[in-house]
């Protein structure tokens, strides 16, 4: 039911800007959206996993904006070298996710602080590399190019890239008893020990799982800016877990599907584009989509009444 | 006028008629023992008398005045005061805080005067013969027993007129309860009345004035110390008539290789040197007072909790890695006491809850084929008789006896060859109940070795082919053909109790 009420109102979104906006409702403005929202998708999915798992993970932007700025600085030329990149800033990315869920899921820490502790400890990492400084390159090498801002059969390739994860993150949440396992540890996870399931280990995958994604989120964006801010880590990350539970992903774990996560991902790139599109400013866009994240969250805590 | 007066006290928890018209007086300055089988109500009696739990019926009377279902703040104030078998002391607060945790002195308006507490909390302390605790010293550095005094103190310390304690020496060794008996010594000198709640007789036949003893939630009899015997009271607590018709039990030779041996297992806590062996076709009996170790062994049998030493072997083989889903593999399911808190997923819906612990007969290629799922979970569900509206609907809104059965389909979907039932019977109603004692017979004569751990002794006896008796850790006693009764078995663990 919570599910339907995020598309009717994705539709009168659509509506009424159609009416507020002469050019919201054309193919090249929903191409962009469709487009800009690629890295929020990516992050929103790996959270809604980590959500299922009962967790939490505020260092996925930190997470991100590493990768976004490592593959911008290194600006690989050709395929191998190229190649290579992406696999040491998926290695990393491995790494921070392994070291949160190592912590999370075998030393049952909470998820909250950690993941905080690790945000910084990245972000830093990020400030050391860039040098405090915006990183950008001259001449963006023609392969970040292409994956940045070319297109593939007229569709934008970052449009191609975060659908085709999204349909195996659907596939994977939906199908494999791995999510399963992942959504009942989430529900409690003394049941789950008891039904014989390795807790601890389930818990830890998804923030690698989330970990790998920010990853490929950063390089899109590196791909397709060369100009990156360090403090861009505030905006991905919280689009991400808003569209979470605009979508009715549970934040006390164990409900949730990615089409949810699609849901409150849309509605929220259609929300930043309207609010640019009719000019509302920056700081008032902040408290609109902050109000959008407490709804959500009122949302959540009734519907929970409602059954308990 | 009476001290304390009771009538027709009447208590329902679910289907469960846990105190069924109980009436009682109580002397002032008296020691008041109940006495009673696990489940025979006396827990409830005193939770109703102080405040913890309400009556559904019947009425309390305290000097006269009606106290039915006051609060427990005004029961305090009025002088009636209680510590439960579950010591309820704030870990990490000094024992002088925890002493005066309910009536701070205050010192001018705003602050306590942790001072005074703690001088007269050490006065308090030397006065019962407890002098070598220090007040200063935080509750968690405290032996199990000292904070079972502490407990004791901290509802003697206001004006208190009335004590109820809850199975007191349960946690104790033989030099706490004597430190106990000393102490309520000195309450009945100065004058105050004390409801004493135990399964130990010996004890009770120490110190009590009178004595009631209930059964199945109805009071039998109060009869004076002088009077009671502990064979009289041995029977008023069994009643004679209730051994009802078993089926015929297997001899022994019957069996051949155990399907589980379980050998010297320990925890080096509250499990010692523990050895059996189950058999297929058999219903394992598990009994001993709540605390003997009964649910522990089931745990480290099936990997949840670490085991100091021993070992477990699933037909003739070695468990080496014992973890929850080792001991599924080897055919283990373990049905835990708790379905709420440990065997279901009350937010998932009725085929997850099902299928969790073998996903694998669910699985088409790699990935899971929901409608075999279903269809599987239907069949199970109908199998136990489970009543619910639709697979969708979460495990939360099944009644506890569905509930309970919901928790069976779960581990039956798994095809274990040994189960491990805890208090498989706990919290559901009285239809349930019989319903379930037959799926365990069942489930036994279609060749299953079934552990069945339960404090109740008739359940114990109507369902078991063989039973061990436990005590703080140890077997006491294993039983077998005739000789499994309420009478053997119930006198087998009061024995050790007593030896205690």
């Amino acid at each position: 039911m919570r599910a339907y009420t995020i598309w009717i109102f994705l539709a009168l979104l659509v509506l009424v800007m159609s009416f507020l906006s002469p050019n919201f409702l054309t193919s090249q403005n929903f191409t962009t959206v469709l487009k800009n929202l690629a890295p929020t998708a990516l992050l929103a999915f790996g959270l809604t996993l980590v959500f299922l798992g009962g967790g939490f993970d505020l260092s996925q932007g930190a997470t991100l904006i590493l990768s976004a700025t490592l593959i911008a600085s290194i600006n690989p030329e050709g395929a191998i070298f190229f190649t290579l990149t992406v696999l040491l800033i998926f290695f990393i990315a491995f790494c921070i996710g392994s070291f949160n869920g190592y912590l999370i899921g075998m030393h049952r820490l909470n998820s909250f602080i950690v993941t905080l502790g690790t945000r910084s400890i990245v972000g830093g990492f990020v400030f050391i590399h860039a040098a405090g400084m915006v990183v950008s390159a001259a001449i963006q090498s023609p392969i970040l190019e292409y994956i940045g801002l070319d297109r593939f059969l007229g569709i934008p390739v970052q449009t191609i890239i975060w659908v085709v994860i999204a349909v195996l993150c659907w596939f994977v949440v939906k199908y494999s008893p791995y999510a399963r396992k992942i959504a009942v540890v989430g529900s409690s996870v003394r049941v789950g020990k008891f039904s014989g399931l390795k807790v601890e280990g389930l818990q830890m995958s998804t923030y690698v799982f989330n970990g790998l994604l920010a990853g490929l989120a950063g390089i899109l964006i590196g791909c397709q800016t060369s100009h990156i801010a360090p403090a861009l880590v505030w905006h991905y990350d919280f689009d991400a877990i808003t569209a979470c539970a605009v979508g009715g992903i549970s934040l006390s774990g164990g409900k949730g599907t990615i089409i949810d996560t699609l849901s409150g991902v849309l509605l929220l790139g259609f929300i930043n584009n309207s609010m640019i599109m009719i000019g509302v400013p920056y700081k008032w866009q902040l408290i609109l989509k902050g109000l959008v994240l407490l709804m959500a969250i009122i949302a959540d805590m009734q519907s929970k009444k409602s059954y308990a | 006028m009476e001290f304390v007066k009771v009538e027709g006290l009447t208590k329902r928890f679910g289907g469960v008629l846990a105190l069924d018209d109980v009436d009682l007086s109580i002397d002032r300055g008296e020691v008041h023992s109940i006495v009673g089988e696990n489940g025979a109500g006396k827990s409830t009696f005193i939770k109703i008398l102080s405040g913890i739990v309400k009556a559904d019926g019947g009425e309390v009377y305290f000097e006269g005045g009606r106290i039915t279902n006051a609060h427990p703040n005004r029961l305090f104030e009025i002088g009636i005061s209680a510590s439960f078998q579950e010591t309820s002391l704030f870990d990490n607060l000094t024992v002088s805080e925890n002493i005066f945790i309910g009536e701070l002195y205050h010192h001018r308006e705003f602050r306590v005067n942790w001072r005074t507490a703690s001088g007269r909390a050490r006065e308090m302390l030397a006065d019962f013969g407890v002098g070598d605790i220090d007040p200063q010293e935080p509750v968690a550095h405290l032996s199990t027993e000292m904070k079972q005094i502490v407990e004791i103190l901290k509802a003697v310390k206001v004006n208190a007129k009335l004590i109820c304690l809850d199975e007191p020496t349960a946690p104790l060794t033989s030099r706490g309860t004597g430190l106990l008996f000393q102490l309520l010594g000195e309450l009945k000198k100065k004058g105050i009345t004390i409801i004493y709640v135990s399964h130990n007789l010996n004890e009770v036949l120490q110190i009590s004035d009178r004595i009631t003893v209930l059964r199945d939630g109805r009071k039998v009899d109060t009869v004076e110390r002088k009077d009671a015997g502990e064979s009289v009271l041995h029977d008023l607590m069994i009643g004679r008539s209730i051994e009802r018709a078993r089926k015929p039990r297997k001899g022994r030779v019957e069996y051949g290789r155990p399907a589980l041996r379980v050998e010297g297992l320990s925890d080096g806590d509250k499990v010692m040197d523990i050895s059996f062996e189950a058999y297929r076709e058999e219903i394992l009996g598990l009994t001993g007072l709540v605390g003997a170790g009964r649910s522990e062994v089931a745990w480290m049998i099936f990997g949840l909790t670490a085991r100091r030493s021993g070992e477990v072997w699933v037909g003739g083989r070695r468990i080496e890695h014992l973890t929850p889903d080792a001991a599924i593999r080897a055919g283990i399911y373990y049905l835990p006491e708790d379905r709420r808190v440990m065997g279901l997923f009350l937010n998932q819906n009725l085929y997850i809850n099902t299928t969790i612990s073998k996903l694998e007969k669910v699985k088409k290629r790699l990935v899971l084929d929901f409608k075999r799922e279903k269809a599987l979970s239907e069949e199970t569900m109908s199998r136990l008789g489970v009543k619910y509206a639709s697979l969708n609907q979460i495990a939360l809104n099944l009644s506890g006896g569905n509930q309970q059965k919901l928790m069976f389909g779960k581990c039956l979907f798994a095809e274990p060859e040994i189960l491990i039932l805890d208090e498989p019977t706990k919290g559901i109603d009285v239809g349930s109940k019989e319903e379930i004692y037959g799926l365990i017979r069942s489930l036994a004569h279609e060749g299953m070795a079934v552990v069945l751990i339960s404090s109740e002794v008739e359940e114990i006896c109507l369902l078991s082919d063989r039973v061990i008796v436990m005590g703080n850790g140890r077997t006491l006693g294993t039983f077998e053909g005739e000789h499994i009764n309420e009478r053997e078995i119930t006198s087998c663990y009061l024995q050790t109790a007593r030896s205690k």
